[in-house]
């Protein structure tokens, strides 16, 4: 038995090394390297030559972007579906495919304009996409080596290269702002403010007439992908009314007004008794939150007073929702005239987080009750099962509510809570040279997931409203909080992963419209669809930063 | 007296019971990414208990298929206690979140699968191969 197990180690050792070693990179010598030559114009391939290939290279288009792409490492890739899609780095590695003596090959530019990157599904979630789209490489291969895809598939043998892109210095590229690399320990104020100002510059003009956001936006194409959620319309309100406080532009502040009037204006409606959000029969309360925690901006950055009035009616909706445990029903029914007690994804946190804000505006000491009873509820009952340690639901808005409730009521066990929260999270945020992209402060679980942005932006929200939390803690209890520093290096790691990763200008060459990108956060460095509550917990995040920098400096 | 065929099951149960340990210690500290002094004081006992029962299996000491027998009944009993209150939870979080909680549902349903080979199957095995306890 011991001689079995002892072949099956040996056997599975020499199985690593061998696939370990020829799946490997190794580098190519500067002469036998591939160079791909590709003009660019409004995101467009408009030129491409192959150095060395048989073909005579085209004449560049004017006013075109001449991008090389060289490959300073090879390897191969194995041709069986699953293993294929996940033998590249997305962003880094582009692919060979070689039939008899010819070779097609796809550049990282090209793969990133084909959106060829993490989208293909592997697992049941719809919503994770991974690696690189086999249907793409071959389609492409097929057209250029003059056969249909399945004999490609057939005939094929493929390779990764990772390429180094060289581009002229009039088209800079990610992330070429600023000059050195932003990191948890080159962040500075200028960074941070910069970042701010243009993340609203870019919500404020991708805002129509109505005061309508565009949604979702394909960066390469600068088209719009339909759909539209009006809690994420809200929270970019929030956001946009927060830039202008923060940064004093009044086209910032306006912007946010347009925002919060369609919502007052076209989307609260009758809930019974009472006023909410909504477009259909069932109205949920993440809409109702959202535009609270919005209108309350607004008021306490003096940019508009009269949302007080909507602030306490939509404050009377929440508590309405409320269930006797603290609990939020979170539909409502309107044609019943009655709340549907079902919990879904983060609205409970958002209403608790909003009435702790309305409180602030209408002095109603109800709004306060129903804010006390909601955390002590998501804190503590709520989440209170074995394995509670170790699987947490999304917290951040519960830990803003949290620093907003922490001088009227302070929750020592959401304190607790939170930390406790922030420290499994730092366990997922990756440090340095731990992940095959740029993910330095993102959050993440394996190579095989590119790191998004927003997990990273709504971690850091979080963790700068507990580290506020801890610090006004501290003030009045007079002691250090051994957790202060690990939570301030949570943040600055996120918000540097952020900063690195905001299209200013991005690689502007890839894109169809570079000057209505410019500020936009991706949802990757691979995922270059652009969605406003990106933008928002991003910002929200950086305000954050900025008033604990504020705070810190106060005498 | 043990024969050829006792000392090999008695040397795989060593082995199995040394990488149990292994797992279980390396599960908690190295796995769970928060400290829990309930887990961890659980685990660390488990682990430590399943390690010494496996040296003394390996070195085929008289009190060897004793302390198997007590590992044994120790790990099943922490073992269904795990997966019971598992159990629970994932019921928990289906049934009081909805979709919200199926996520973290699947999850424990996943932890149950992983932890049942190694706390229920692995101990009743041994416990088949000890026998009863010889009444005096």
């Amino acid at each position: 038995m011991c001689r079995v197990l002892l072949l099956i180690a040996f056997a599975g050792l020499l199985s690593f090394v061998a696939s370990c070693t020829h799946f490997s990179l190794h580098d190519v010598p500067t002469a036998e390297r591939t160079r791909v030559v590709i003009a660019w114009k409004g995101g467009v391939a408009v030129g491409r030559h192959v150095v060395g290939s048989s073909v005579a290279p085209e004449p560049v288009p004017a006013d075109s972007t001449v991008v090389t792409e060289e490959g300073v490492a090879e390897a191969p890739m194995s041709s069986l579906p699953g293993f294929f899609e996940l033998g590249v780095v997305p962003g880094r590695d582009g692919v060979a495919v070689t039939v008899g003596e010819r070779t097609s090959v796809m550049t990282v530019d090209e793969l990133m304009s084909a959106r060829a990157y993490d989208h293909t599904q592997m697992f049941a979630e719809a919503g994770l996409g991974l690696g690189v789209d086999r249907a793409v490489v071959l389609a492409t291969a097929a057209k250029e080596l003059g056969m249909t895809a399945q004999e490609v598939d057939a005939r094929a043998s493929f390779r990764r290269i990772r390429f180094e892109r060289h581009v002229p210095a009039a088209a800079p590229v990610v992330p070429a702002q600023p000059a050195r690399r932003v990191t948890a320990d080159t962040l500075t104020a200028e960074d941070v403010h910069t970042a701010v100002k243009d993340a609203s510059r870019y919500l404020s003009r991708n805002l129509d007439a109505r005061g309508r956001f565009r949604y979702l936006v394909e960066a390469t194409t600068d088209k719009e992908i339909p759909g539209y959620s009006w809690p994420r319309h809200a929270g970019a309100t929030f956001f946009l009314a927060q830039a202008a406080a923060v940064e004093h532009e009044p086209i910032i502040a306006y912007a946010a007004l347009r925002a919060a009037a369609i919502i007052r204006d076209e989307r609260m409606v009758p809930c019974g008794a009472h006023t909410c959000i909504a477009e259909d029969n069932d109205a949920e309360i993440g809409s109702a939150a959202l535009a609270l925690i919005a209108f309350t901006e607004i008021v306490r950055g003096d940019i508009d007073a009269s949302y007080k009035t909507q602030i306490k009616a939509l404050a009377e909706f929440l508590r309405s929702q409320q269930r006797p445990d603290g609990e939020f029903q979170h539909l409502y029914d309107r044609a019943a005239q009655k709340p549907i007690d079902v919990q879904l994804l983060y609205f409970s946190g958002e209403a608790t987080l909003a009435l702790a804000r309305a409180h602030r505006i209408t002095n109603d000491p109800r709004d306060l009750d129903a804010a006390v009873r909601g955390l002590s509820r998501l804190v503590g009952s709520g989440w209170h099962f074995f394995g509670d340690r170790y699987y947490f639901s999304e917290e951040h808005w519960t830990c803003q509510a949290l620093e907003d409730l922490w001088e009227r009521a302070p929750n020592r066990e959401a304190l607790t809570f939170c930390k406790r929260w922030h420290e499994y999270q730092r366990r997922l945020q990756y440090g340095t040279n731990e992940h095959a992209m740029d993910a330095e402060g993102a959050f993440g679980v394996g190579n095989f997931v590119s790191p998004r942005l927003t997990p990273a932006s709504s971690r850091g929200e979080a963790a700068g409203a507990t580290l506020l939390a801890v610090m006004r803690d501290e003030t009045q209890s007079g002691r250090p909080d051994p957790e202060r520093a690990a939570l301030t290096r949570e943040l600055d790691s996120a918000i540097a992963f952020v900063v690195r990763h905001q299209f200013r200008p991005g690689p502007t060459h890839l894109f169809a419209s570079p000057q209505v990108m410019h500020g936009a956060m991706p949802g990757s460095a691979v995922d270059w669809q652009i969605r406003i509550d990106y933008l928002q917990h991003a910002g929200s995040m950086m305000v954050r930063w900025l008033e604990i920098q504020q705070r810190k400096q106060a005498p | 007296m043990s024969g050829p065929s006792e000392t090999a099951v008695r040397r795989t149960f060593g082995v199995l019971f040394l990488l149990t340990a292994a797992l279980i210690l390396c599960g908690v500290f190295m796995g769970l990414p928060t400290r829990y002094a309930v887990v961890d004081v659980s685990g660390g006992v488990l682990g430590g208990l399943l390690a010494l029962t496996s040296v003394a299996l390996l070195a085929g000491h008289a009190r060897g298929k004793a302390l198997a027998r007590v590992a044994s009944y120790v790990t099943l009993l922490l073992g269904a206690i795990v997966i019971v209150l598992l159990s629970s939870s994932a019921g928990y979080l289906r049934g009081a979140y909805g979709p919200v909680g199926q996520g973290g549902a699947l999850i424990f349903v996943f932890v149950i699968a992983l932890v049942f080979p190694y706390t229920i199957a692995l101990p009743a095995a041994c416990l088949v191969w000890v026998g009863p306890r010889s009444r005096a």
